[in-house]
């Protein structure tokens, strides 16, 4: 081929593209089946499918109710949920995909239109957008009139579909774009952990709210503030469809739709944006001399090391700063369904690490690409074991001692915090200990990256750990209980301090034996686990 | 008249308050085989992203055979191919896959996509393993198979960012083969590299690059006066060697 021949000149059409970015996304779908992600996509389509069935029939109740209050509070409620679920979902659950990665097209010549046309398609067909697609179908059968109403509701689906699109994506390029540097990454995170609490805060009060008799008024204020919102319109649209006012249903559409345009433009100008910028930005980051410099063994080094990450590995951060937001959360909605006059309920801040834990559980896999380092060290020593592990003590500390002076704050209940944070100390050394042990047996490789919401393990390995970690929670729980339980009980008795610091020397004590284990188990195995860590099973 | 490929004029690129590129002009002229050398960090590959359309500049003008990078750079996209230093490709396709995808998204028809790739696979020794993921390709395959993407549509201008960093003498030689057939077809090459043989022994036009200006351009000859390249560029950065500095040794 010589130069300039064949050089096509104005690319594909709009529909090619859109044909291409769906052809690329099955693609990549069944390579990612032929790398053995099998256990994974077969969970991802029955969670799918359960999700697609219930949403469908969630919307096709609407033919059975006769209650015109009912039918609305069904339809806008559920049509919320749906977008805001879709946009943030895969942001909590640290879900992301390479089709919808603009980078990856930066060096063909498309334009705006053309680019969101191939992400638009590939972003479209996924199981769980299409499991969307078939619960918004669900509107069709619970709520079209018979007559031209009909078509305005199946308008309006389309609409919500495409907004929800527009929104999800416009959201992801905001927080790709945040991402670039480490103050953004921040907030983006903390923006994204306190939505995520706060639907979850949401989610949990409705249930009390029920039993308390209050869920009529408080519904009805609910769904008057959410028709107000975007997803809101499409629904006073359908309801006004249903019920044969044509010109009204037509109106709240149009509003929709050119919400949804506005959405569909801003995520191409937000993309176009990400494909002309830097990868990231430079910045001058924190010399290590202080740390590191002071450091005269094996194991201080270490430490130090990775000390520096906590600061500086973007998943340390995200899982600090998550960890602490999610167990706050968690904490305050038990908090709120118990008494306030209750002493006891400073306790419960001791549920609040298990958001934090996930690193600990997987100590060896995390940056497994410098894991031969340790070995042309010496191997894969007690010295940098304990290093990593003891490295997570701030993510499992903060959470209690932040969710601890917040409730004694809010309760007035100071006598009791020294003890709930002793306590913390040997519930998090088992923590770690649990951690250790899981770690060298179900080691997953990881591969820290600068976006918090794309984070990089092997497929296969992920179902595997993540039963492992299940298993650790609840050994935790088990080893945890001899000792919480019983301080618990006699908190203002003469023993509750004995106790926990009893609690403090049995979860340093089994840390240690957890340590020894885990050294003994990876004694001469590290070329295997460098061959199994390798960063070529993370794609 | 020298037809410039490449013009490039007071390029300007500030991070934060770093200034990677500060006022770079470029000119390389149709036909050259353009190495573009300097030490880490001088500006090299922002410089490169820059006249590609990969990163808009602060300041300055880039053209691309006569055609403007900036503001909108889809133009200057579709005459030129690149070969970018982080290689972000689609790792779960197959090789063959990848050319085909890039082939059709380009506006290709697909005998003409199927007709090169089967040539650039085979040229580039590749063909054997066509079926094999990206993701499990040695860096040498992934430079060679990203090489194979700039170059399917038939570019007047490619842009290598240290296209043979890791990788092995045959896949360098296959490499090179492949750039001198495109040269020889009338094709221009702009390349960055740290090593100065290679540099010498392929290129034509030169320029050396150092905290961000060009200090040195020219034709290889104009720019080297009967010296070794590797002697002007460590003249040109200013850089010196420690002698005696590891006593433990």
């Amino acid at each position: 081929m010589s130069p300039g021949a064949g050089a096509p000149s104005g690319g594909a059409g709009i529909g090619t593209l859109v044909r291409l970015g769906i052809a690329l996304r099955w693609r990549l779908t069944r390579n990612r089946l032929r790398k053995g992600g099998l256990a994974l996509f077969v969970l991802v389509l029955v969670l799918c499918a359960v999700a697609a069935a219930l949403g469908f029939l969630s919307f096709a109740l609407g033919r059975f109710l006769d209650d015109d209050d009912a039918r609305r509070a069904l339809l806008t409620s559920s049509l919320t949920l749906l977008i805001v679920g879709w946009t943030f979902a895969p942001l909590l659950t640290g879900g992301a995909d390479e089709t919808v990665d603009p980078t990856r097209l930066a060096l063909l010549p498309l334009g705006r239109r053309q680019l969101i046309a191939v992400l638009g398609g590939a972003a479209a067909c996924g199981p769980a957008t299409i499991a969307v697609l078939v619960a918004l179908s669900g509107i069709v059968a619970g709520f079209a009139p018979a007559g031209p109403g009909a078509i305005l509701v199946v308008l309006a689906v389309a609409v919500a579909f495409l907004l929800g699109l527009g929104i999800a994506r416009l959201v992801a390029s905001l927080l790709a774009r945040a991402q670039r540097s480490r103050r953004g990454r921040d907030v983006a995170v903390l923006l994204t952990a306190g939505i995520g609490v706060t639907l979850w805060l949401g989610s949990q009060a409705i249930g009390p709210a029920i039993e308390s008799g209050q869920v009529e008024m408080r519904g009805e204020s609910v769904i008057d503030a959410l028709e107000w919102l975007p997803p809101g319109w499409i629904s006073r649209s359908i309801l006004a469809a249903s019920d044969g006012r044509i010109a009204a249903a037509s109106a709240w559409l149009a509003a929709a739709a050119v919400l949804t345009v506005v959405a569909l433009a801003g995520w191409s100008m937000m993309t176009d944006r990400l494909l002309r910028s830097s990868e990231r930005v430079v910045g001058s980051r924190a010399s290590s001399g202080v740390v590191l410099g002071a450091a005269s063994t094996p194991f201080r080094a270490a430490l130090a090391k990775e000390l520096l990450y906590v600061r500086r590995s973007p998943f340390k951060r995200v899982q600090l700063i998550l960890g602490t937001v999610m167990g706050g959360g968690f904490c305050a909605i038990q908090a709120l369904n118990a008494s306030r006059d209750q002493p006891r309920i400073l306790f419960i801040a001791l549920a609040s690490p298990i958001f934090s834990l996930s690193g600990a559980y997987n100590l060896v896999g995390f940056d497994s690409g410098s894991i031969w380092l340790d070995q042309v060290t010496g191997g894969l020593r007690r010295a940098h074991l304990a290093a990593r592990s003891l490295s997570w003590l701030p993510h499992v500390l903060l959470s209690p001692a932040v969710v601890t002076t917040a409730m004694a704050a809010w309760t007035g209940q100071w006598t009791v915090l020294p003890l709930v944070l002793l306590t913390a100390v040997g519930v998090a050394a088992c923590g770690l200990g649990v951690g250790l042990v899981v770690s060298v047996r179900a080691p997953i490789p990881f591969q820290d990256g600068d976006n918090p919401f794309a984070w990089r393990s092997a497929n296969s390995g992920g179902v595997v750990g993540g039963l492992y970690v299940l298993g650790g929670l609840i050994a935790l729980c088990l080893v945890t209980a001899p000792f919480v339980v019983p301080v618990i009980i006699g908190y203002d008795s003469w023993w509750g301090y004995p106790v926990a610091l009893g609690g403090v020397a049995f979860g340093s004590t089994l840390w240690w034996f957890a340590l020894r284990n885990a050294t003994r188990k990876l004694d001469g195995r590290t070329p295997a686990l460098i061959a199994k860590l390798s960063p070529k099973s993370v794609v | 008249m020298n037809v410039l490929a490449v013009a490039a004029f007071g390029l300007w690129k500030r991070f934060g308050a770093k200034e990677a590129v500060r006022g770079i002009a470029l000119q390389v002229p149709a036909g050259s085989f353009f190495g573009l050398v300097g030490p880490n960090g001088a500006g090299k590959t922002t410089t490169i992203r820059m006249l590609v359309g990969l990163l808009e500049p602060d300041a300055g003008t880039a053209t691309i055979g006569g055609i403007p990078v900036w503001p909108e750079p889809r133009a200057a996209k579709e005459i030129i191919g690149v070969l970018p230093d982080d290689l972000r490709v689609f790792e779960r396709l197959s090789g063959a896959e990848l050319l085909t995808y890039v082939g059709l998204i380009r506006g290709m028809d697909r005998a003409t996509v199927d007709h090169r790739r089967t040539q650039l696979l085979d040229v580039l020794g590749l063909a054997d393993d066509a079926g094999v993921l990206v993701a499990d390709y040695s860096t040498g395959m992934r430079k060679k198979i990203a090489l194979a993407a700039a170059m399917l549509h038939g570019p007047s201008v490619l842009f290598l960012d240290e296209p043979f960093e890791s990788v092995d003498p045959v896949s360098a030689r296959s490499i090179t083969e492949v750039l001198s057939e495109f040269r020889a077809g009338g094709g221009t090459v702009v390349f960055s590299s740290h090593v100065m043989d290679t540099v010498e022994r392929l290129c034509d036009h030169v320029a050396i690059i150092n905290a961000g200006e060009v200090v040195r351009t020219g034709t290889l000859a104009e720019v080297c006066a009967g010296r070794r390249l590797e002697d002007v560029f460590i003249e040109a950065v200013g850089g010196h060697v420690n002698e005696g500095g590891l006593d433990w040794l």
